[in-house]
């Protein structure tokens, strides 16, 4: 077991490694562009928003190399393996509940924003036949693509997680690794992204509301990594997230006129209407987790 | 499970340098191809780019699948595969190790074909631009292709198995040249082919199809996966007979 100093030594060479990229180049890139890159309608604007959300999903994966490397860690516990057997049911879950809660976030919207159009109607069309198959191909796509989110998710729950477990509680550890998730994302979230730019209390009360987001979610993808011991399902159930969620659906799928109605409305007025969705998932997940350690340690 | 895999890798050094000198020719290629193309309108540009990334998507996939046939000539050998099953992981370890190391080897190359679509984004400074979409069609058709391949290979050996699809191919392009001979082409000699080809592939009638093959490979690799098991014995009974 290693030493507790030595575990917060590298926690902190970790969360800088992590950190630094975005903290460097998205400030760069907004002034190079001249305005917030993620609210920016600018072609090339948008270009290097989508390059640096991408390459900056790997910083936790290369901070999680970096940091073995200079602590001559080694790759133990690395959470590499897909361990499989015995573990679909989570694999199922990551997918499953992941979607279940985009479609409990869509009822939400639909309550909130379109009351006045019937919920069977959100969806309709001439084409909903084609809308199925593009949203079964778009969520192939997030599994097949599950390189980004693997970025993130082999920093954060392959390696955050367990060492902030090494050194706090595991409450403590879930919620705390949810802020500091939540965190990392202050540069991107500074320049527009999730929330846009328009709301009050710009960019403090984003940043708040993704360290909220992230702190449910990190309960669930702990609880996926923690079961299966790889890091595989969370990385495809956060793919999942950023590439089928309700925003997502809602833009690409939903009829023409809800489709342009949702375009208008502000996002961070969308995201806290998403707040239940979360925070169901988020506390089942951790009840969940704490249950079975209990079980486990007696 | 570990050491196997550790070992089809190793032994798979020499052509992994290969598929990745290979990959950083062709991605180039692909980027440089980005930069420098032209077009009338951005719209023209956009398709140009995009058909130039899924062909040599396409392309990078399918050597990814033919240099994965070393995974099973090396082990064509009687002492090991009669050592291999003696093993405490035996024919299901095996077995195992291969399918892992064939998807391991595609999700290399796909993933730098998405590389190559994020830096043409970026380069192109059109974030419009995404041919991985084709990239994503390509690889479950090449994993769809192996999970009818890789059977044969355990079962009558590397070269066999290379043979069925070396057939489907043949079988292919004979239909092809048949409906080429007797068959309406009118959709071959519309002034933008590619065009008319993209909008046929999201049309209604294609897309079902489309959006249906990931789900079809990922049941196809593991039922090719179960047959594998049963079959890994009997073709290492029968290879040096």
């Amino acid at each position: 077991m290693e030493s507790k100093k030595l575990t917060i030594k590298r926690i902190i060479i970790f969360y800088v490694l992590a950190f630094l990229p975005l903290a460097v180049l998205t400030p760069l890139a907004t002034h190079y562009v001249g305005e917030y890159i993620y609210a920016s309608k600018k072609e090339n604007a948008m270009a290097i928003a989508y390059a640096l959300g991408v390459f900056g999903m790997f910083a936790p994966t290369v901070a999680n190399l970096l940091t073995r490397w200079i602590t001559k860690e080694g790759m133990k516990d690395s959470y590499l393996a897909l361990h499989m057997e015995g573990n679909g049911k989570y694999y199922l879950a990551a997918v499953g509940i992941k979607l279940l809660e985009v479609v409990l976030e869509v009822f939400l919207i639909w309550k909130v924003f379109f009351g006045d159009v019937p919920f069977s109607e959100m969806f309709s069309g001439e084409d909903l036949s084609q809308k199925t198959a593009a949203l079964l191909l778009q969520i192939a796509s997030s599994i097949i693509l599950f390189f980004p989110a693997f970025g993130e998710e082999w920093g954060w729950r392959g390696y955050l997680g367990p060492k902030l477990e090494q050194v706090m509680s595991r409450p403590a550890a879930i919620i705390v690794g949810g802020i500091l998730w939540g965190l990392w994302h202050a540069p991107v979230t500074m320049a527009g992204h999730n929330f846009g730019v328009d709301y009050p209390y710009f960019p403090w009360a984003g940043i708040g509301f993704m360290c909220l987001m992230c702190t449910c979610f990190n309960a669930f993808l702990t609880l996926l990594t923690e079961r299966t011991k790889s890091i595989y399902p969370a990385a495809f159930c956060h793919m999942i997230n950023n590439n089928c969620g309700a925003g997502v659906l809602l833009l690409l799928f939903a009829s023409e006129t809800v489709a342009e109605r949702f375009e208008g409305l502000s996002q961070m007025r969308v995201s806290a209407t998403m707040i239940p969705a979360f925070l169901l998932v988020g506390i089942v997940s951790f009840v969940l987790y704490m249950k079975k350690t209990k079980a486990a340690d007696s | 499970m570990r050491g196997l895999l550790y070992k089809e890798f190793h032994q798979f050094k020499a052509d992994f340098y290969v598929l990745a000198g290979l990959l950083a020719f062709f991605c180039g290629l692909c980027i440089t191809s980005a930069v420098t193309a032209e077009a009338e309108t951005p719209q023209d540009l956009m398709m140009a780019i995009t058909m130039i990334s899924s062909l040599i998507y396409f392309l990078v996939l399918f050597l990814g699948s033919i240099l994965c046939s070393e995974f099973f000539t090396k082990d064509e050998k009687r002492p090991w595969n009669h050592f291999a099953m003696s093993l405490p992981l035996a024919v299901k370890g095996q077995v195992q190790a291969k399918y892992y190391a064939v998807l391991v080897v595609h999700l290399m190359v796909l993933f730098a074909c998405f590389v190559t679509d994020v830096v043409i984004v970026v380069v192109s400074g059109n974030a419009q631009h995404s041919a991985i979409a084709v990239g994503v069609i390509m690889f479950s058709f090449r994993m769809l292709v192996m999970a009818f391949e890789i059977p044969f290979m355990f079962r009558f050996g590397a070269q066999q198995g290379m043979n069925v699809e070396g057939a489907f191919l043949t079988l292919f392009f004979i239909v092809l040249i048949i409906y080429g001979l007797f068959g309406d082409i009118s959709f071959f000699l519309q002034e933008n082919v590619w065009k008319a080809f993209m909008e046929w592939l999201m049309s209604g009638n294609a897309i079902w199809v489309i959006a249906l093959l990931p789900y079809a490979a990922a049941v196809a690799y593991y039922v090719s996966y179960r047959i594998s098991l049963k079959l890994y014995r009997k073709g290492v009974e029968s290879s040096g007979e």
